[in-house]
């Protein structure tokens, strides 16, 4: 029995409370709008790593990323804030681990297939959970960061016309920027998303960037990797509802039924 | 650092989306300490602002002023090259004890900790706990010694009212 429109205002339904996004039936595509992705995995702080390197942690790592950067990043505003960063590369510079006090991470520039993309986590963890000194992640995040190439600067078409709705009824007239940010809780975590165009400071004035980060928090490290996957299909429903026509086209027709 | 946000090592300019010091300044009231991301790049260089990807948007905390972080030094190492003299090995109590100090230290300055440094201070203080137990199983033999010493004078106790009292009878 379904409740009177008013009285389902004032008692939302659970499903009302999170992400609702159309079911898509997973694809791979041969080319894709993702800039970055990164999945991060926080846990509790390892003070060595601020004043030493990671060095069993790199040497674990060293075989797929023999390329190591150190650095050191201070805060303006509080001087006293120093982080330090342990960045490894692969042998061909586009996968990175980055190694913080608090956390590792995976990213890459390359983005091709989920399937790739998790099986370097799945080492990058295996490797790294018996030298981090926990059994639990104080945060799980997967990123995608995706840059759409406009014609003309106009989103119209390529973005979901609910997202740009003013643009696409002509409010704003011609902008020179237009970001939205927008958080809220999703089936299993939680997810922030943002988009728009960054503006001409950034001489990305024909890009619509679409950024999807899913997250939760206080995780064990049993659930990490299915999680992941979890953020991924999330990600991938949540990329199709936000792109309109043109990119759809752009990325032709899936060649696999893995998705992204 | 910022909760929400997966961090990402930024090569190139992304999506900046915080405030600018054109913007119209928003309340303090409700500032929270956060990190900036810091600044990554692939070689030294003098940094745009432009670069910062700014993390936080709209929320209360947002319209306050950012911290940004400027990267001040870079060292590319291969990794084979590195190489750092281990200090001396630390049992595993001196150890848990030296953290937790470390971090009551920061929390006791910073008035707090962040949610993975709240993290650890709990493992270590935890694990301080179990191999520094403030009652050591020499502290209860000794309590059970005195405890037999306890049964001994109020047997002999029990003995003395006995004779006593068939003094008394007599």
């Amino acid at each position: 029995m379904s409740m009177p429109p008013d009285k389902a205002k004032d008692h939302p339904e659970k499903d009302d409370l999170v992400l609702k996004l159309p079911e898509v039936s997973p694809a791979q595509f041969k080319t894709n709008f993702i800039k970055n992705a990164v999945c991060e995995l926080r846990f509790p702080a390892i003070l060595e790593y601020e004043s030493k390197p990671p060095l069993k942690l790199q040497s674990e790592l060293r075989k797929e990323y023999p390329g190591y950067e150190k650095q050191q990043g201070i805060n303006v505003a509080d001087p006293s804030e120093l982080e330090v960063k342990h960045v490894l590369r692969s042998r061909k510079r586009d996968w990175l681990v980055t190694i913080r006090t608090y956390s590792i991470a995976i990213q890459t520039s390359r983005y091709t297939r989920f399937s790739e993309f998790l099986d370097r986590l799945q080492y990058v963890f295996d490797k790294s959970l018996p030298l981090i000194d926990t059994n639990f992640f104080t945060r799980v995040g997967l990123r995608y960061i995706n840059e759409i190439l406009l014609e003309e600067r106009n989103p119209v078409g390529w973005i979901n016309d609910d997202l740009i709705a003013p643009i696409v009824n002509g409010i704003y007239g011609t902008i020179d920027r237009y970001v939205q940010e927008v958080r809220g809780s999703m089936e299993g975590g939680r997810f922030t998303f943002r988009h728009g165009i960054a503006g001409l400071e950034q001489g990305k004035e024909n890009t619509y960037m679409v950024d999807f980060d899913f997250f939760n928090e206080n995780v064990q490290a049993e659930d990490v990797m299915p999680m992941v996957a979890d953020f991924n299909r999330e990600a991938f429903r949540f990329f199709q509802w936000a792109i309109g026509p043109k990119a759809k086209e752009r990325l032709g027709q899936p060649m696999t039924t893995e998705a992204k | 650092m910022s909760r929400e946000i997966t961090s990402a090592v930024q090569t190139e300019p992304q999506l900046e989306i915080g405030e600018k010091a054109s913007d119209t300044r928003g309340s303090v009231a409700n500032r929270l300490p956060t990190h900036g991301l810091a600044v990554a790049v692939a070689a030294t260089q003098v940094l745009n602002p432009g670069y910062f990807l700014i993390d936080d948007l709209f929320a209360p905390r947002d319209m306050t002023e950012y911290r940004d972080e400027q990267a001040v030094s870079l060292d590319h190492q291969i990794s084979a090259e590195i190489s750092y003299e281990e200090p001396a090995e630390l049992s595993p109590t001196e150890e848990a004890n030296q953290s937790r100090l470390e971090l009551l230290a920061r929390q006791y300055v910073a008035g707090q900790l962040s949610t993975e440094e709240g993290a650890r201070l709990a493992i270590v203080s935890e694990r301080v706990r179990r191999l520094i137990p403030r009652v050591t199983i020499q502290d209860f033999e000794r309590l059970e010694g005195i405890g037999k010493e306890l049964d001994e004078l109020h047997f002999d106790n029990a003995e003395r009212r006995r004779r006593i009292q068939s003094l008394k009878n007599m």
